[in-house]
């Protein structure tokens, strides 16, 4: 009986000391992350406007780089024939991520003296547009919309979108373009993108 | 007969009854309840920065992370080796907001674990599932984290831009009982 006791006695202090029951031992570690939140960030500017007076003709380029309120203004008055204007403008990821346009309210309106309507690619009065400002470069509306829309700002290396628009008429003597009016907007919204950085000189 | 007493007498027994016995000495050597946890990989959604840290005096991990924006994400993993003398099984998990942080971004971080990349579930469903399961002597567990901010496009235009803010993630182990 003496016996019987004393092996109880050392079970219960064996389980005890294994800390089973009344208590369990533990281990605890923590992971703490602090994270700092980007910034969302774009500069609109305005670059050149070729040729940036005119004897005849009245270009205007205008831009507003206001927070809440980013717009590019653009006009041109008296053009006449084997003449252009060339308006550029840029955009510059000052931000902590990829930023990538999106292009909407596209309003072109290209209208004769008498007021009958003009095609843009008619061959005589067009507007183009270009990312590099390149000889051949320039497109029309269609074409530059897909390009500038997969075209996304990194934040290193080049991080400026260069746009150029180009407004011009044809070396012709047809009088039927006279005092034709161009009249251009659209909308250009950027938002931020986790895509790869485009190269934006192409 | 004297022959026979003198005999019993020099043997030491002589007319006391006999006896005997015996002792048992028990040395018990308490276990050790320990885990050792190391840091493994981390990566963050492009144009992002993270970084991992563990130090060499505790368990305990750290990270920093850097630009984080809405739909980015954070993923790492580590492991917990069982060090102890006994099993052990994941008895708590959960993640917490540091103090000075604000509350308000906190609800737009989604925080996922996984025992495999991919396939992350809340604190509650990994832990319910991690309950009761044994890590043995010096087995290893590597579990996969998985932050995304913003996951289902919820903040307005430029909300919480250039905030910071610090969560903590703790998981406690416990003696493996069953």
């Amino acid at each position: 009986m003496k016996k019987s006791k004393f092996v109880i006695g050392v079970l219960v202090l064996a389980i005890m000391l294994m800390g089973a029951g009344y208590a369990a031992w533990s281990e605890q570690f923590t992971v703490t992350a602090t994270v700092n939140a980007g910034e969302f960030d774009y500069t609109l500017a305005k670059e050149n406007m070729t040729p940036a007076t005119h004897l005849y003709m009245t270009p205007t380029f205008d831009v507003d780089n206001t927070a809440d309120s980013k717009s590019v203004t653009i006009g041109l008055g008296n053009l006449y024939p084997d003449q252009d204007v060339v308006y550029q403008f840029s955009i510059t990821n000052n931000g902590t991520m990829g930023i990538i346009p999106t292009i909407s309210d596209y309003s072109l309106l290209m209208i004769k003296g008498n007021g009958a309507p003009l095609n843009e690619e008619n061959g005589t009065l067009s507007v183009m547009y270009s990312l590099t400002g390149a000889s051949g470069s320039y497109m029309y509306y269609g074409p530059f919309k897909a390009a500038l829309e997969n075209n996304v700002i990194g934040i290193t290396g080049d991080t400026t979108q260069d746009v150029y628009v180009k407004i011009a008429m044809t070396d012709t003597e047809d009088q039927t373009f006279e005092q034709s009016t161009v009249a251009l907007s659209f909308k250009v919204s950027y938002q931020q993108s986790d895509l790869p950085a485009a190269d934006l000189d192409q | 007969m004297n022959v026979l007493m003198l005999s019993v007498l020099l043997m030491g027994v002589g007319y006391a009854n006999w006896e005997g016995g015996f002792e048992v000495s028990a040395t018990v050597n308490a276990g050790v309840m320990a885990i050792d946890v190391d840091k493994g990989l981390i990566g963050a959604s492009r144009y992002m920065s993270a970084e991992m840290t563990d130090y060499s005096d505790s368990n305990d991990i750290s990270i920093d992370v850097n630009d984080i924006y809405p739909g980015g994400t954070i993923t790492y993993d580590f492991t917990v080796k069982n060090m102890s003398t006994m099993g052990i099984e994941l008895v708590d998990l959960y993640v917490s907001l540091d103090s000075e942080s604000d509350s308000g971004m906190y609800d737009y971080f989604e925080v996922g674990f996984s025992l495999v990349e991919g396939d992350y579930k809340s604190s509650d469903i990994f832990l319910a599932e991690l309950t009761n399961v044994e890590i043995g002597l010096l087995e290893s567990v590597k579990i996969y984290v998985e932050v995304v901010f913003d996951p289902n496009d919820e903040i307005e235009t430029n909300e919480y831009e250039r905030q910071d803010i610090t969560f903590i993630i703790s998981a406690l182990y416990e003696q493996y009982d069953n």
